[in-house]
């Protein structure tokens, strides 16, 4: 096999575990993987981790999620998020290679500062609690009770998730890595409820920027987002069968320090 | 009180997106054995398909999210699946359409 193919299947794994380990689509790390390692253009780079953020939205829809998923939140969340992508895949070649970069390297710097600095909110209401329209009830597994959330700054919500959605066609990225922080922190969704619902975002927000990236060819032979579909798939089992013993606070600052020197390696030593 | 979000998983979505998921799997692994047995063009039609297939499962999935409200007859949560599901018709025409 050769060397190119072995990174890029090793970079879906990566993807893949991280999807099922902190409920993200991996678009964070694939781009640059794909773009810096295994020498794919920023454009290419971006449209393969598309489908593996697709891979993981729809590897994550089979896995035990669903009952923490809240639909109706991520459907009114998809109109923004969607209308996103779809505007951004309209300025899928208005720039140079550089300026996504940029934006590739910006994003990354602001997500490295929310993962050092966020929190982990419960945000838990008792059973019976006013949900409002968005709010849900679930079995919490830590008290072994069922608790009750109410969504709160839906304008904050669909802003970042229509931010996300133009960042998923300029750049790659599927958008959960600023979605489930912001559901969490500012809009009083459980973590859990916040990754389940971000993680089937995600995979609805790729379909426009990838049928865009598809239909200017940049997705070449589909040899590549095949092996990276694939290393997501196997990955997503990998990051499933660890997650009981992971620890994801370090984990996640680890995390944190490869995007700061992503970042680094975009805005400056380029 | 708000009643509780459903979370759409009617039994024969579950059952599409699990044919779906081992299409995907099989389609995955077809392609790259056919690139590897030295058949790139059949390599490349199955993986595409693969790749379709991907796609049209989130937009099959949105679709049963939208028969699940409309059965609830909750017009407003309907309606914004709905305008979803159109924003990604028009995405993906304007894709195919693009020369």
């Amino acid at each position: 096999m050769p060397t190119a193919d072995i990174y890029t299947l090793l970079a879906g794994g990566l993807a893949g575990c991280l999807g099922a380990l902190v409920g993200i689509g991996g678009g964070v790390l694939l781009v640059p993987i794909l773009n810096s390692i295994v020498g794919l253009s920023f454009k290419e780079a971006t449209a393969v981790s598309l489908v593996g953020v697709l891979a993981t939205s729809s590897t994550a829809g089979l896995s035990g999620g669903r009952r923490l998923l809240n639909l109706r939140l991520a459907i009114v969340l998809l109109a923004f998020s969607v209308t996103g992508s779809t505007l951004g895949a309209t300025y899928l070649m208005h720039f140079s290679e550089r300026t996504y970069e940029l934006v590739f390297g910006l994003t990354a710097t602001s997500i490295a500062a929310l993962m050092f600095v966020r929190l982990h909110k419960r945000n838990v209401l008792p059973a019976g609690a006013d949900l409002g329209v968005l709010g849900g009830e679930f079995h919490d597994d830590d008290t072994g009770g069922d608790v009750a959330y109410r969504v709160s700054n839906l304008p904050v919500a669909a802003s970042v998730s229509f931010g996300a959605g133009v960042l998923t066609s300029l750049v790659g990225i599927g958008g959960g890595i600023l979605i489930v922080p912001t559901l969490n922190t500012l809009c009083g969704v459980p973590l859990r409820v916040a990754a389940a619902t971000s993680v089937m975002m995600i995979g609805v927000t790729a379909v426009p920027s990838l049928a865009a990236h598809w239909s200017h060819g940049l997705l070449g032979d589909f040899h590549v987002p095949a092996m990276t579909a694939l290393g997501v798939l196997m990955g997503f089992q990998v990051g499933r069968a660890i997650s009981p013993r992971a620890q994801v606070r370090w984990l996640k600052l680890v995390m944190a320090s490869i995007l700061t020197i992503v970042a680094a390696r975009y805005l400056v030593w380029r | 009180m708000a009643v509780a979000p459903s979370n759409g998983g009617g039994r024969l979505l579950t059952m599409v997106n699990r044919l779906a998921f081992q299409t995907v799997v099989i389609g995955l692994l077809s392609g790259i054995a056919l690139r590897v047995l030295g058949q790139p063009a059949w390599s490349a039609t199955i993986l595409s398909w693969t790749c379709g297939v991907l796609i049209g499962l989130r937009v099959v999935n949105l679709t049963g999210v939208l028969a699940d409200e409309v059965r609830r007859r909750d017009w407003t949560f309907a309606g914004v699946a709905l305008a979803v599901l159109m924003l990604l018709a028009y995405a993906l025409q304007a894709a195919w359409r693009r020369p």
